[in-house]
């Protein structure tokens, strides 16, 4: 037996048993939740906000308040991260400023959540007297995504290829008309995913909104009320000594898992349906 | 030559550097209206650069530093107060590789006159037709004119580009090796489109291809080491070629 096809075999099995153990863990974990959720899921559950302490009702106010959580982030987080992108690629380039923004936002999207909760808490709760509200859970959860989106947005028009931008600079447009009509346009499908996996992001997020939305067992009714979301209502739920508020718990993880899988799935069809003019 | 009525494009003392290395030097051409003037020369000779002075596009890239004057009809098109975008639109552009904007055919056609504020959906639809029949691409997409311009083939895409270039109504047409990445048969339906053309657009030509520029070429301009060697029509730079450099350049010693 010859050491180069011991070495070989050495590595095909460890490559296999990783390959094995990360398939397993994600079939583990999908499995536990669907068994779980699925028998704790009914119609109620879906279309009731809770009643009499969480013992009855479902969980429509963990579900529509993190639907307005993640989709409030994400445009706010959209509206600054587009143009944050557009700078650092197509005006700053190789200027230091532009290099001191990327570091800022890799190093913003390394900060744990926690603490962005707790700045939250400081700068929208507090001095902005926004109060504990649906409005300061979006703008916390929005600055969470904002590096992950710009960096995305910014990889995406950083492979738009130069012979674009060249030939609509040669039909005499403007460097912002080239941006965009053609650059964006180019960028589309990629833009698209990055919107799509900052949403994930926010919405799978308990800390930032634990110490600025908190909870409640309405459904939200106004921006400056405090709102509930699924990740919290897995947190809360599944230490109550009731059968039906643990499954709420099973149930919210559930909804969690199936909504961000199906953002994982739509981006698959959208990104192909948006690649359509894409030039490659 | 020699009537400077007829020039459209005059270099003076034309000098380009990128960062410390001296790519253009002193470059003084002219550029005969309505004619197919060919910038000839090895790889490398600065002849992209050069084309690329013609409509400022030069500008895109960082650190080039150009000095010298380039006039387009007596103005210096580097004159602080010259708009840019109007030179760009009077001095079309076609790249070496065909570089389809990512919109239908039926948009890039059109792209140039919307950017320029022409909306009239009647006026489009009549400008598209009729420069896709310029290029003779009309019959093949008339009917697809909604699909994306990158399904088309190469030769296709370059038509298309050069259909583009000519909707905003340039004087000049500049083409950066334009058959450079086409088949033979493509190259060829390009050659002759450029030769239909000529009537009405002053063309210039960049090939390191000598018989190309001996099939097309009015006047011949040949650099050598970003430096002219020789320019004037192409039946004399071809049949008395002065330079030893350009006699062994058309012989095919040195490419």
């Amino acid at each position: 037996m010859n050491w180069k096809r011991f070495e070989e075999e050495i590595f095909k099995t460890l490559m296999i048993t990783s390959m094995v153990f990360i398939i397993g863990i994600l079939l583990f974990i999908i499995m536990t939740i669907v068994a779980r959720g699925i028998s704790s899921l009914s119609i109620s559950m879906l279309i009731e906000p809770p009643r009499n302490a969480a013992r009855e009702g479902g969980i429509l106010n963990a579900i529509l308040g993190s639907l307005y959580l993640a989709s409030g982030a994400t445009l706010i987080a959209f509206s600054l991260a587009l143009p944050t992108a557009i700078y650092i690629n197509e005006y700053g380039g190789k200027s230091k400023f532009a290099n001191y923004l990327r570091l800022s936002l890799d190093l913003l999207s390394g900060v744990p959540s926690v603490i962005f909760g707790f700045f939250g808490f400081i700068l929208f709760v507090l001095w902005m007297s926004m109060g504990i509200s649906l409005l300061a859970g979006m703008f916390t959860l929005a600055i969470l995504e904002l590096p992950l989106m710009a960096r995305s947005i910014e990889l995406a028009l950083s492979m738009v290829p130069n012979e674009l931008r060249e030939a609509s600079y040669a039909l005499g447009a403007t460097k912002f008309e080239t941006i965009v009509n053609v650059v964006l346009r180019q960028a589309l499908p990629g833009v698209l995913t990055a919107v799509l996996i900052s949403f994930a992001r926010g919405i799978s997020e308990a800390a930032p909104v634990l110490f600025t939305a908190q909870f409640s067992d309405f459904t939200p009714y106004s921006l400056f009320a405090p709102s509930a979301s699924l990740p919290l209502a897995v947190y809360f739920y599944i230490s109550y000594p009731y059968e039906r508020a643990r499954a709420k718990a099973y149930a919210a993880s559930f909804i969690l898992i199936a909504i961000v899988l199906a953002i994982n799935i739509a981006l698959r069809f959208l990104s192909k349906k948006f690649m359509k003019y894409v030039v490659r | 030559m020699g009537n400077s009525n007829g020039v459209v494009i005059e270099t003076r003392n034309l000098n380009v550097y990128y960062g410390d290395k001296h790519v253009l030097k002193n470059v003084s051409v002219r550029i005969p209206e309505k004619r197919i003037t060919a910038i000839m020369g090895p790889s490398g000779c600065g002849k992209t650069t050069f084309i690329k002075c013609l409509n400022r596009l030069i500008d895109l890239i960082d650190e080039a530093r150009v000095s010298g004057e380039v006039l387009f009809r007596g103005v210096n098109i580097y004159d602080s107060n010259v708009d840019v975008t109007y030179i760009r639109r009077k001095i079309g552009m076609v790249f070496q590789k065909p570089n389809p904007l990512p919109m239908s055919i039926y948009d890039n056609v059109a792209y140039g006159l919307k950017i320029h504020g022409v909306k009239d959906k009647k006026i489009l639809d009549e400008v598209v037709e009729k420069y896709l029949r310029e290029v003779g691409l009309w019959d093949e997409v008339k009917d697809r004119l909604k699909e994306p311009a990158s399904k088309l083939s190469g030769g296709q895409q370059q038509r298309l580009c050069i259909a583009r270039a000519l909707a905003v109504e340039p004087e000049v047409l500049l083409l950066d090796e334009p058959t450079a990445s086409l088949d033979p048969l493509s190259a060829n339906k390009i050659e002759k489109l450029l030769l239909r053309l000529k009537k009405q657009y002053t063309i210039v030509i960049v090939t390191h291809n000598v018989h190309q520029a001996l099939r097309l070429a009015d006047y011949v301009i040949f650099i050598y080491l970003g430096e002219v060697v020789e320019q004037g029509p192409s039946h004399e730079i071809f049949m008395k070629p002065k330079t030893t450099i350009t006699r062994a350049f058309i012989r095919g010693d040195i490419s």
